[in-house]
C-alpha cells in the first residue's frame, strides 16, 4: 500500500474534522475575535457539547454553570477554549485502542496530551501562535491511527524488524510500508486541510534536521517532547522505547528539559483527574 | 462453579502506585502494583519474616533538579524516595538484613546522548542507593525498549512482571 492509497481509502480512515483546521487558521489571524470563534464552534454540536462539558468540569470549576459558548469564552478566554476544542476534537480520533500496536484504550490520547503539555513548556518561544505547540503535541501521532486502520494486519512485521534488526519503530515502519506514522499523519492532516505549520513539524518529528527551516524548531521540540512523554510513563505499546534521538535536534539544556517534563507531569495528573482521559 | 471467585480472592485489595509515588503494607490481602515503567525504575522490597513489602516508582535519579518537588513528592527521585521507603518498611518492623529486592524498568532509547538516557541514569542511581542501604537484590529486569508492569502480593512475597512480550513470576519470600 502506498501513502496515497492509505490516505484515499476513506472506508478505513475516519472522516475529516471540520472545525479544528478552521479554528487553527483563524487563531493565527490577529484580527480574530471571540465572535468568530463562537460562530465556528457552534457549527458542530458535538464539539459545542464537549466544550461545555469540559468548561464545567473540575479542571476549571466555574463559579456558576457555563451554559453556552459565549459564557465559556467570556469565562475562560479564547485561548483556553481553543485548547479545549483541540482536546475534544483529538479525543474523537485518539481515545480508541490500537490493538495492532498493543496500545490500550485511552493510551494514545493520554500520550498525545502529555506531548502537548511538554510542548507547552518547551515550544512556546519558537512560534508567534501561542496554542500551536499544544496542537502539534495532540496531533503528532494521528498517523498511528492511519497505520492501524489502513495496514494494522501487517504491523506485526514492524515489531519483528525492531526486535531482530534493532531498528527504531519509525525506521521499521518505513522499511515495512515505505513510510512511517509521521509521514502518514502529516498526509492525513494535509488532506484534512490543516495548514502547513501543523502538518510539516509533524512530518519531520523524527528527522527535524531535514525540516524546512521555518518548521525545524517545532519539529525538534516534538522530537524531544515525544521522548519526554515516555519518561513520564505515557507511551503505551510494544517496543515503545525503540526511539532514535537525534543529537542536537532541539536546543535545550538538560536541566531545563527535565524541569519542563516534571511540570508537564504535574499538569497531566491534574488533567487526567479532572477530565477522566481514557474513561470515555 | 468454575470461574467463581475463590474466598481469599474476595478479600484481595489492590493498591496502585503512580509515577513518583510509593506504598508499603503489612496487610496480607494487599497487592501493590505499578504500571508503565518505562525509563522509570520500580523497586519492590520485601521482608518475608514479617510479611511486609513496599513498592516505589521513581522517575528521576537526583533530587537536586528540584528540591521543592522532592519535598512535596520525595518518591519522584531515587535519592529521596528509596531512603523514605526503607524508613517506612522499618517502621513496620521489617529489618534490613532480611529485606530482598526486585528492580525493574530503566528502558532507554536505541540511540541518543546521555541526556536522553534517563533510564540508564536511573538504574545506576538505584543500584548505588540499594548498595548503600545494604539491601539484597534478588533479581533485576532492566533496560531494553519495552515498558514493564510489576505487582507484589504482600501475603506471599510473589512478584509478577508483565511486558508486551510476556509475563513472569518470582518469589521474594
Amino acid at each position: 500500500m502506498t501513502i496515497e492509497e492509505l490516505i484515499k481509502n476513506t472506508e478505513s480512515l475516519p472522516p475529516a474534522p471540520e472545525v479544528l483546521p478552521k479554528l487553527i487558521k483563524i487563531m493565527k489571524d490577529p484580527d480574530t475575535d471571540s465572535n468568530d470563534v463562537v460562530q465556528l464552534i457552534a457549527t458542530d454540536p458535538a464539539i459545542t457539547s464537549g466544550v461545555l462539558r469540559l468548561s464545567n468540569s473540575g479542571a476549571y470549576s466555574p463559579p456558576s454553570p457555563v451554559t453556552d459558548l459565549n459564557e465559556a469564552v467570556a469565562m475562560l478566554g479564547i485561548k483556553e477554549v481553543y485548547r479545549i476544542v483541540n482536546l475534544v476534537s483529538s479525543g474523537d480520533y485518539l481515545d480508541g485502542a490500537l490493538p495492532s500496536m498493543d496500545i490500550g484504550k485511552g493510551s494514545l490520547w493520554q500520550h498525545s496530551l502529555a506531548v502537548a503539555l511538554i510542548m507547552d513548556q518547551i515550544g512556546k518561544t519558537h512560534t508567534d501562535m501561542e496554542g500551536l505547540p499544544y496542537t502539534l503535541g495532540l496531533l503528532h501521532d494521528i498517523g498511528k491511527l492511519g497505520l492501524h486502520l489502513g495496514c494494522g494486519e501487517e504491523y506485526v512485521n514492524v515489531f519483528k524488524k525492531v526486535e531482530t534488526e534493532r531498528l527504531s519503530v519509525c525506521k521499521a515502519e518505513e522499511k515495512t510500508f515505505g513510510f512511517d506514522h509521521a509521514v502518514a499523519g502529516s498526509k492525513m492532516l494535509e488532506e484534512w486541510s490543516f495548514p502547513d505549520y501543523v502538518h510539516q513539524p509533524i512530518r519531520y518529528q523524527y528527522e527535524p534536521m531535514n525540516a524546512p527551516e521555518e518548521h525545524r524548531a517545532l519539529a525538534g521540540a516534538l522530537h524531544v517532547a515525544n521522548w519526554g512523554a515516555a519518561v513520564i510513563g505515557c507511551n503505551d505499546g510494544r517496543d515503545a522505547w525503540a526511539l532514535e534521538m537525534v543529537e542536537g535536534a532541539f536546543a535545550i539544556e538538560q536541566k531545563e528539559l527535565e524541569l519542563g517534563i516534571l511540570r508537564a507531569q504535574e499538569s497531566l495528573e491534574k488533567a487526567k483527574k479532572a477530565l477522566a482521559v481514557g474513561a470515555n | 462453579m468454575s470461574g467463581a471467585p475463590t474466598l481469599p480472592s474476595l478479600f484481595q485489595q489492590r493498591v496502585v502506585v503512580g509515577v513518583g509515588d510509593l506504598a508499603v503494607s503489612n496487610n496480607a490481602n494487599v497487592n501493590i502494583s505499578t504500571f508503565a515503567l518505562g525509563s522509570c525504575v520500580g523497586i519492590i522490597v520485601y521482608d518475608a519474616a514479617v510479611k511486609v513489602g513496599g513498592l516505589i516508582h521513581i522517575m528521576l535519579p537526583d533530587s537536586t533538579l528540584s528540591p521543592d518537588k522532592a519535598q512535596k513528592q520525595p518518591a519522584m527521585f531515587a535519592d529521596t524516595g528509596l531512603p523514605l521507603m526503607h524508613r517506612q518498611l522499618c517502621g513496620m518492623r521489617a529489618e534490613r538484613a532480611r529485606m530482598r529486592a526486585f528492580v525493574a524498568g530503566g528502558a532507554s532509547v536505541i540511540s541518543g546522548s546521555d541526556m536522553f538516557k534517563i533510564g540508564e541514569r536511573n538504574i545506576v542511581a538505584v543500584k548505588k542507593l540499594i548498595g548503600t542501604l545494604g539491601i539484597r537484590v534478588v533479581k533485576a529486569d532492566v533496560g531494553g525498549v519495552n515498558n514493564r508492569t510489576i505487582h507484589l502480593n504482600v501475603g506471599t512475597g510473589e512478584v509478577t512482571l508483565k511486558t508486551p512480550l510476556g509475563t513472569s513470576k518470582l518469589s521474594l519470600a
